[in-house]
């Protein structure tokens, strides 16, 4: 008997087995993928291809899917052209997906601007890309940037699934000079702010490498090294007097000498939105905790989620960014508040103490109402209603009170090359006919 | 070596003609005005090449697109017009399925399906204006066939208006955002224009036609 058992026993399990080994069968009106062919590949590895199809054999498929995945290919920009055909598979409903890619053999330029919190406008006239130049899907980039309040070169190296595991890497070198915004005249009122910046030079070369997972737990997480060398010019140029600074204030003039800083950071992270340009529900959020060593030796904690919600007729959207950096940290590593990518309705820049703040608290709250759609099905022209609040220490000296709010309304324009055109008209709470217009690029958050 | 040169001759021959094999002809095409439309008679040969008809074949759709350019004689260019037809086999069913924003219809074999497709009589066109008494028109048309989806095709068609997603980076930490324009791409777009897209049938040119 118990002989029979374990031989029956031992059957079920083999047959258990067999049926799940299967493959899946079409269902009525269901197409199956029985095999994806992909051709025209000469140096790119297959499996970088396939990394980026959202469907395998044995999944359902519809036209849809496809069109999606020749998006996504297209968009990586390693080829020059991309397109799916179908081949009957060896049953009803079961279709063998045929992927022909034409590659691209040669780098490819680029023209690329933007608006930055910390650099302003910047334009970079010509990069030069080497992406998949080894066929192991990779993002090679070379670039200069000049802007606003910025000017160097960077080139940034990204390795996705890196020996073919589910971690990513990233190489960053960096040479730059930036311009660094002063309010050396503090005085508890924000009229005729505009008169007192002072623009100072900081120049720094530095590399940076970082490791991201892709998948699993490890996609929330992500950390690196960076080195970097950094040295202020000992002097600040007065804004419209022409005028030049070289006596500094202590918190300033004790970090003017070059330093060589060395530092270690864990990030994490996540990201449940479902669109990155447009998103109408979802969250992202990253804490990064960064340890600095060298010729300075502080710790540095950012805290920033964005939430948003579909609610009526809009998204309703809200940023919360926390930062917590030592006393220690050299002036050029600390935090700032005001402007058009922070607290809208004041100068760049124009809330943060001298020496730049070591707390800071910044909440934005946007609605943001489609008023039009592209073709694509994303809003072509939208209406948006905001209000920001900011604290920094050192703010009552600046400002006479320890939060400022500020209310305003914007539209943000779909435009052809640029992408999404914002216009905001920001007012202070405490001061609503000195209102602030801005003009930049992409949604706040 | 000359007969090498010979074979290979004959060679590039053959497979220039199975290239041409591959895309599909207009045989005719003939416009009528009617009131504010225009009545349209095509008649296509070659349509489907092999690697659509397995598309078909597999249950996945294609899609025939007809590109129209209405134009005053001789050069003028007036208007665009596009109408598209997407055919679509149920394996279920075996049965053809064409569908255009003007009619449904279904055949009930390849051949019928086939038919259906090359000989289109009564396409009826909007123009934006009206047409003038006494002024001479001519219909252009090329006509594409697309496996799965149109959008396939307008990869650089429409890249200046899909590019955005692609190449507009997302609000990030550091609170910068911009742009991305791929220079190549962009003189592939610029100089592409005169191009025949991939699958696409040469321009074919209505006799000219007046309002009565």
């Amino acid at each position: 008997m118990t002989a029979f058992l374990r031989k029956n026993f031992a059957y079920l399990l083999v047959s258990l087995a067999a049926l799940a080994m299967q493959p899946a069968h079409a269902q009525e009106g269901q197409l199956i993928v029985e095999q994806v062919k992909i051709l025209g590949l000469r140096k790119t590895n297959e499996q970088v291809v396939q990394r980026y199809l959202s469907f395998r054999a044995g999944d359902a498929l519809t036209p849809e899917l496809i069109e999606q995945n020749q998006q996504t290919l297209q968009a990586t920009n390693f080829f020059k052209q991309v397109s799916f055909r179908a081949e009957p598979g060896s049953a009803r409903g079961k279709v063998v997906v045929v992927c022909e890619v034409t590659e691209r053999q040669w780098p490819t330029f680029e023209f690329a601007g933007g608006y930055s919190e910390l650099d302003g406008w910047y334009f970079s006239p010509l990069g030069v890309r080497f992406d998949n130049l080894l066929g192991t899907g990779h993002f090679l980039g070379l670039r200069v940037l000049i802007g606003d309040r910025v000017g160097g070169a960077n080139l940034r190296f990204y390795q996705p699934h890196i020996f073919n595991r589910n971690i990513n890497f990233q190489f960053d070198a960096d040479i730059l000079g930036r311009q660094l915004i002063h309010y050396f005249e503090q005085r508890p009122s924000i009229q005729n702010f505009d008169q007192r910046q002072s623009i100072q030079n900081v120049n720094s070369a530095g590399v940076r490498f970082s490791l991201s997972g892709s998948r699993g737990l490890g996609k929330y997480l992500s950390g690196g090294l960076q080195f970097s060398k950094t040295r202020p010019d000992t002097f600040a140029t007065v804004a419209n007097k022409k005028d030049t600074l070289y006596t500094f204030p202590n918190i300033i003039a004790k970090d003017l000498d070059k330093k060589r800083l060395s530092s270690a950071w864990l990030r994490l992270q996540a990201d449940t939105r479902d669109n990155a340009l447009f998103p109408t529900k979802g969250i992202w959020g990253a804490l990064s905790l960064e340890a600095v060593g060298g010729d300075a030796k502080f710790n540095r904690t950012i805290f920033d989620g964005r939430v948003y919600q579909k609610l009526g007729i809009g998204v309703l959207a809200w940023r919360l960014k926390l930062g917590k950096i030592s006393e220690a940290t050299p002036f050029y590593e600390r935090f700032y508040l005001g402007g058009v990518n922070s607290l809208r309705s004041f100068d760049e820049r124009r809330l943060t103490p001298v020496g730049y703040g070591t707390k800071l608290f910044l909440s934005n709250l946007e609605y943001r109402i489609p008023l039009e759609w592209d073709k694509q099905g994303k809003p072509r022209f939208t209406g948006v209603l905001f209000f920001d609040a900011g604290r920094i220490n050192g703010l009552k000296e600046i400002i006479g009170e320890d939060i400022v709010r500020s209310l305003g309304f914007g539209v943000r324009v779909k435009v052809p090359v640029l992408g999404l055109l914002r216009m905001d008209f920001a007012y202070p709470e405490k001061h609503p006919d000195d209102f602030h217009f801005y003009l930049t690029l992409g949604h706040l958050f | 070596m000359r007969r090498l040169k010979k074979f290979y001759f004959l060679f590039s021959l053959l497979l220039a003609a199975a290239a041409t094999a591959q895309t599909p002809r207009v045989i005719s095409i003939l416009a009528q005005p009617a009131g504010d439309s225009l009545i349209v008679s095509v008649q296509l040969a070659d349509i489907f090449s092999q690697k659509i008809v397995n598309t078909i074949r597999s249950g996945l759709p294609a899609v025939i697109r007809f590109d129209f350019r209405l134009v005053e004689a001789p050069e003028r260019e007036l208007q665009q017009m596009a109408h598209s037809l997407r055919v679509l086999y149920d394996l279920w069913s075996d049965r053809y399925r064409l569908q255009s924003n003007q009619r449904a219809s279904i055949a009930a074999s390849f051949a019928e399906m086939e038919k259906l497709c090359t000989k289109i009589d009564t396409l009826t066109l909007k123009p934006r204006r009206r047409l003038v008494l006494e002024k001479t028109y001519q219909l252009r048309l090329q006509v594409t066939v697309i496996p799965i989806s149109a959008k396939q095709d307008q990869q650089l068609r429409d890249w200046l208006e899909v590019a955005g997603a692609a190449e507009e980076s997302a609000p990030g930490e550091e609170g910068a955002a911009g742009f991305r324009l791929n220079l190549n791409r962009l003189f592939s777009f610029l100089g592409g224009k005169k191009e025949k897209p991939f699958g696409a049938s040469e321009w074919a040119v209505s006799p000219p036609f007046r309002v009565q």
